[in-house]
């Protein structure tokens, strides 16, 4: 068991015969994960690494038989690609892309509220069950299979992370970037509400950052549900700067949210045990996957 | 890209958003000739930075602790005030304590409105959508209103497939008949700016009606989507970045997420996440970093290289630590040949610790230790921090605030053997 991808995901690649593309797909293969073609406009007909390149998202769909598809798109045309993908009913999106414009993702935030599809990204590594399927461009090296759940909005973070779960041998189930920017695709509570159904995974890192209000709606979350599983949690920036900002409408939406300080507290007054360094993450997590057993 | 309230101004205008009369001075002369031609009896002086607050703001070395904006009854005032602010520090609740300097000053007509509005048009990140955000109750108090009386303070989604002025708007804020046609007429060109160049904020607060009860915008802010500059190439890109320091204006044009701080120990790392982490755990051993520097993964080593290169140049750096996981198409490996090529260049005269992870990492270790033997390398973020830990300790206790290579490779040793 692991969440979102495994060893029946069949994946798709849009931007297939870009150079990131290719470096990407060739390692994926190599580690076993079933890559059954990709999405170039205009290379239609055409093979790649040995698999059939597709004019059109639904084309490929229909002839492959993918669920799932990566984007590895410029962001000038990024999101465009995001918005073939849905109405192509594409079951998991991930789209690695960084620097699309926040208008283009309210578009497609508007067009998924209506689809079948459910979008990891933009900018974020992907996702990786460690031994049956990486869709994305994480370093597969550092990553054994196990009993944590990994999820982050940073990439290297998300990395360190896995570093840490690796080396004191508890290993991961799956390992989730939901991707840094404003507006983008699943939630980290999208994220915990399938960990939470999903045997393999004993416990729970979630990483958040300063900025936003990702963390706060986990801590709302889980004060209103019953969340069975421990969560260990790191937030990224609590000795950053006063920050530059601009205009008052980010405060005055935020009501004072968004500092590390107030998501901590926040976390750990839902039952949330904090890891106050980052490099103490693995321990954190080891201490309570091992009290948590006993109990 | 924050849009100086100039800027703004000049934006409004030209899609007719009526703004009281004024002009830019970037000097005490300039000052005193649109002062004159404006020919008023009351101006308004108003600081020009990429950050509000500056009403409630104050100077650097001003012992009077006067704002960003004053209201002057005289062009010889209007110099005076020029002459104060040109040149000198704001800080502001927004700017941060390093505050942003004063480059230039925006002199203008003196208005005073009615009820002042708040009006706002931006991305709301809770629910992904376009967002017009208003309250009766605007003007420099916003903030705390936010906080005491949320309720005071709506917010009116904007379907992004159809975007229409939401009607419910206009009832909230109560302008009677020509004004709610002006006011209309006003939110839309609002959101057509705001689509048409990506903006991520359009901010006017305050808005109200002038003597002659027509709509006023007194003060207005505009930022533009970095992201979206390729399909814009807003001329104001040139200017926007005039006002950084040398070091981050540098790196700006490297690519670099660059921000200098006032510590010793430099550090080097790719991706926020972990760049903010690196600080994090420096400031939990009470250490002091000299700059945050987050390179995007995709840097060829000859960016790396300017990239700690930027780093060194801080006098400030007595310590280097580098903290890059591999991963995306950022090769350990890359790091290493960028740390080499600088070393064949320049002797580096800072003790460094090196941890690389990911993607590469034992390949590049190796050629680092090879090359390199002075240098600590670790794979581990635990152990590198103590590395740092030890190496600051050591130089803390020295006199000279640079150590020679000779006496790091003796903190290495001692390090080595004690850990056996």
């Amino acid at each position: 068991m692991a969440i979102l991808v495994d060893k029946q995901t069949k994946l798709l690649c849009q931007g297939f015969t870009g150079k990131q593309a290719t470096f990407y797909s060739e390692r994926a293969i190599a580690l076993g994960t079933q890559v059954v073609g990709g999405v170039t406009p205009g290379k239609g007909g055409s093979t790649h690494l040995g698999l059939p390149v597709f004019n059109t998202v639904t084309e490929a769909i229909e002839i492959t038989g993918a669920n799932a598809t990566l984007i590895l798109v410029p962001p000038t045309f990024a999101a465009k690609a995001i918005l073939e993908a849905i109405d192509a009913d594409v079951p998991l999106i991930v789209c690695i892309t960084e620097r699309i414009p926040i208008l283009d993702m309210v578009r497609v935030r508007s067009a998924l509220a209506h689809s079948n599809s459910r979008l990891l990204g933009p900018n974020c590594p992907g996702v990786v069950t460690p031994e049956q399927c990486k869709v994305g461009i994480m370093p597969l090296e550092i990553f054994r299979p196990g009993r944590v759940g990994i999820v982050s909005r940073s990439s290297t973070l998300t990395y360190e992370v896995v570093i840490q779960t690796s080396k004191n041998g508890l290993g991961q189930s799956t390992c989730v970037g939901i991707g840094a920017d404003p507006v983008g695709g699943m939630s980290f509570v999208d994220i915990l509400e399938l960990f939470e159904h999903d045997e393999q995974t004993e416990g729970i890192v979630l990483v958040g950052e300063i900025g936003g209000t990702a963390e706060e709606q986990v801590a709302e979350f889980l004060t209103n549900n019953e969340y069975k599983k421990p969560i260990v949690s790191y937030i990224a920036g609590h000795s950053a700067p006063h920050n530059r900002r601009m205009g008052h409408a980010g405060a005055i939406h935020k009501h004072g949210m968004g500092t590390a300080s107030v998501k901590k507290e926040m976390l750990e007054s839902a039952g949330v045990v904090i890891a106050n360094s980052p490099i103490n993450i693995g321990k954190e997590v080891f201490s309570v996957l091992n009290s948590h057993t006993r109990i | 890209m924050n849009l100086t309230e100039h800027q703004a101004k000049n934006i409004l205008r030209d899609a007719r958003v009526r703004i009281p009369r004024g002009g830019l001075a970037k000097s005490v002369e300039e000052s005193s000739r649109i002062a004159s031609d404006l020919n008023l009896p009351k101006f308004v002086v108003k600081a020009q930075i990429q950050a509000g607050g500056r009403a409630q703001g104050y100077f650097k070395n001003d012992s009077q602790s006067r704002g960003g904006i004053r209201v002057v009854e005289s062009v010889a005032q209007v110099k005076a005030c020029a002459a104060q602010m040109i040149g000198n520090v704001l800080v502001t609740d927004q700017t941060g304590l390093a505050g942003e300097r004063v480059n230039s000053v925006y002199i203008e007509e003196f208005v005073q409105v009615g009820d002042e509005k708040y009006i706002a048009l931006c991305i709301d990140s809770d629910t992904g959508s376009l967002s017009f955000v208003a309250s009766n109750e605007g003007g420099v108090g916003i903030e705390s209103l936010a906080q005491q009386s949320p309720e005071l303070i709506k917010r009116f989604p904007v379907d992004i497939a159809n975007p229409q002025v939401p009607t419910k708007i206009n009832e909230f804020l109560g302008f009677d008949a020509n004004a709610a046609a002006e006011c209309n007429q006003m939110l839309d060109t609002l959101l057509s700016i705001f689509i048409d160049k990506d903006a991520t904020l359009i901010e006017l607060n305050p808005i109200g009606l002038n003597e002659h009860d027509e709509l006023s915008v007194l003060d207005a802010a505009i930022a533009w989507d970095d992201n979206a500059l390729f399909r814009q190439g807003h001329e104001e890109q040139m200017v926007a970045y005039d006002h950084l320091p040398a070091s981050e204006f540098k790196a700006k044009c490297l690519g670099l997420n660059y921000v200098h701080f006032s510590g010793n120990v430099g550090t080097v790392s790719a991706g926020a996440g972990l760049a903010m982490a690196v600080i994090d755990a420096l400031n939990d051993a009470e250490l002091k970093p000299a700059n945050f520097l987050d390179i995007p993964p995709s840097s060829s080593v000859d960016v790396i290289r300017q990239a700690i290169e930027l780093v060194l140049h801080n006098q400030s750096v007595n310590v280097l630590f580098i903290n890059i996981i591999g991963g995306g198409i950022m090769r350990c490996d890359a790091v290493a040949d960028a740390i080499l090529v600088i070393n064949e260049q320049q002797n580096i005269a800072v003790p460094m610790v090196v941890r690389l992870a990911g993607t590469n990492a034992s390949l590049a270790n190796q050629r680092l230790s090879a090359s390199l033997p002075d240098i600590y390398v670790t794979s581990d973020f635990a152990d590198a921090m103590e590395a740092v830990t030890g190496v600051s300790a050591a130089l803390a206790s020295k006199s000279e605030a640079k150590p020679h290579k000779s006496w790091w490779q003796r903190v290495v040793n001692i390090r080595e053997t004690s850990s056996t």
